[in-house]
């Protein structure tokens, strides 16, 4: 808490609680996700989310305030992209995406016909999605050895590669 | 450095260029699949599709993802070079399908465009995002509609042709060349253009909906038939 601003925690406090009750519409909305599986997905996503932090936040008990990051990846892992409880959700915490509501239409019923793919699988794919629906383009080191892939947001190419960045509306 | 991903139709063009190219130093024999599917990957790269191998999948062979923030292909490690060089090729033909169909409807628009302009949507009919899943065989699900089926049946002949380096055994506008490069200016000309632009319609929107017509568009000869008729007519009308 030392970090942070009192005007950031203040904010967070006043609206962890709606916060919350949306989260937990998020998740059962898309056929009852369990609070264990979300917090599986999300951990295969690379997410540190266990189930007892899912339990908190969606009780609006947990201090740290919601990145875009990690509503992005709760919404993907419930199918929820394109649901208007995640739009409001969004407004509520300052957030945007850069996706028309069509587009986040077409991420959501993609991510419902692959939950018929085994796990691995679909890891894969949500591992890739997640960056398209975060806004980053995927980019490739400068000696174009095609390594590693990096993402950097389109807007600002300045920006260091793999750097958490609030994505623009 | 952002990355943006050449139209598919023209990567198709370069692909199929270079494959046509290194076959001509190897005497029109195949080269080794590992060197071929080498070709390929570098040219999805220099247009911008990121490509990655992954140990982790079952089902799925690879899958393509495209949007305006990038494109990536991501195949299985297991598959040998001859499959991945067929992916590659299928995905990509299969992200030139994406728009096709819509392509593929407007035989019309040339009349349409000369009398009223040019529409709204016409420009803008490439969809934001797109994604192409390829299966290992028989794990791909079983209630695939017809129109799913009908695009696999597309994309299969232009993998074909990309894969021979032969692009003209498919419509020229499957591939994205629907622009004169240069136009001449008159009334003949432009009437010449006209009669073309419809002749390749027709021709996109019979291989868009009958299989017989792929068949038959796939043949050598009447490939070299539509070609010389392509010829006469430009030089019929000066275009």
């Amino acid at each position: 808490m030392a970090d942070r601003d009192e005007v950031q925690t203040a904010r967070w406090q006043a609206i962890r609680e709606q916060v919350g009750m949306h989260l937990r519409g998020l998740r059962l909305q898309s056929g009852a996700t369990s609070q264990a599986r979300l917090s599986t997905d999300l951990e295969a996503l690379g997410y540190r989310m266990t189930q007892s932090m899912v339990s908190r936040y969606e009780q609006g008990i947990l201090d740290a305030p919601l990145s875009l990051e990690r509503l992005a990846g709760w919404a993907l892992c419930c199918q929820g992209l394109s649901a208007p409880m995640f739009m409001d959700l969004m407004s509520l915490v300052g957030f945007s995406l850069p996706w028309s509501i069509g587009d986040l239409q077409r991420f959501d019923q993609l991510l419902v016909r692959y939950r018929a793919l085994p796990l691995p699988d679909q890891i894969v794919f949500r591992r890739s999605l997640l960056w398209h629906v975060l806004g980053l383009s995927v980019t490739t080191k400068d000696d174009g050895s095609g390594g590693e892939p990096c993402y950097r947001s389109v807007n600002d190419s300045r920006r260091p590669a793999g750097a958490s960045v609030r994505a623009s509306g | 450095m952002s990355v943006v991903m050449l139209p598919p139709g023209q990567l198709a063009r370069l692909i199929s260029d270079r494959l046509r190219h290194a076959r001509s130093h190897t005497g029109g024999r195949a080269g080794k699949a590992s060197e071929i599917a080498w070709i390929v990957q570098r040219s999805l790269e220099e247009g911008g599709v990121h490509c990655e191998t992954t140990p982790s999948m079952e089902d799925l062979k690879g899958f393509l993802i495209a949007s305006p923030r990038g494109a990536e292909i991501t195949v299985s490690e297991r598959l040998s070079d001859d499959e991945r060089l067929d992916l590659f090729a299928n995905l990509l033909a299969r992200a030139m399908v994406e728009n096709l169909d819509v392509r593929a409807r407007s035989v019309l628009k040339p009349i349409w465009s000369a009398a009223f302009g040019p529409t709204p949507t016409s420009a803008g009919t490439a969809r934001a995002f797109t994604s192409h899943l390829a299966y290992v065989d028989g794990r791909a699900p079983r209630d695939e509609s017809r129109t799913a089926r009908r695009n696999e049946a597309v994309a299969a002949v232009l993998t074909q042709a990309i894969l021979d380096g032969h692009l003209e055994l498919a419509p020229r506008y499957a591939f994205g060349l629907e622009s004169e490069t240069q136009r001449r200016p008159g009334l003949r000309p432009a009437f010449g253009r006209l009669v073309l632009e419809l002749c390749h319609r027709f021709s996109l929107a019979l291989f868009w909906r009958s299989s017989r017509y792929q068949r038959l568009r796939a043949n050598r000869q009447v490939t070299e038939v539509a070609s010389h008729i392509e010829g006469m007519l430009r030089r019929a009308y000066a275009v």
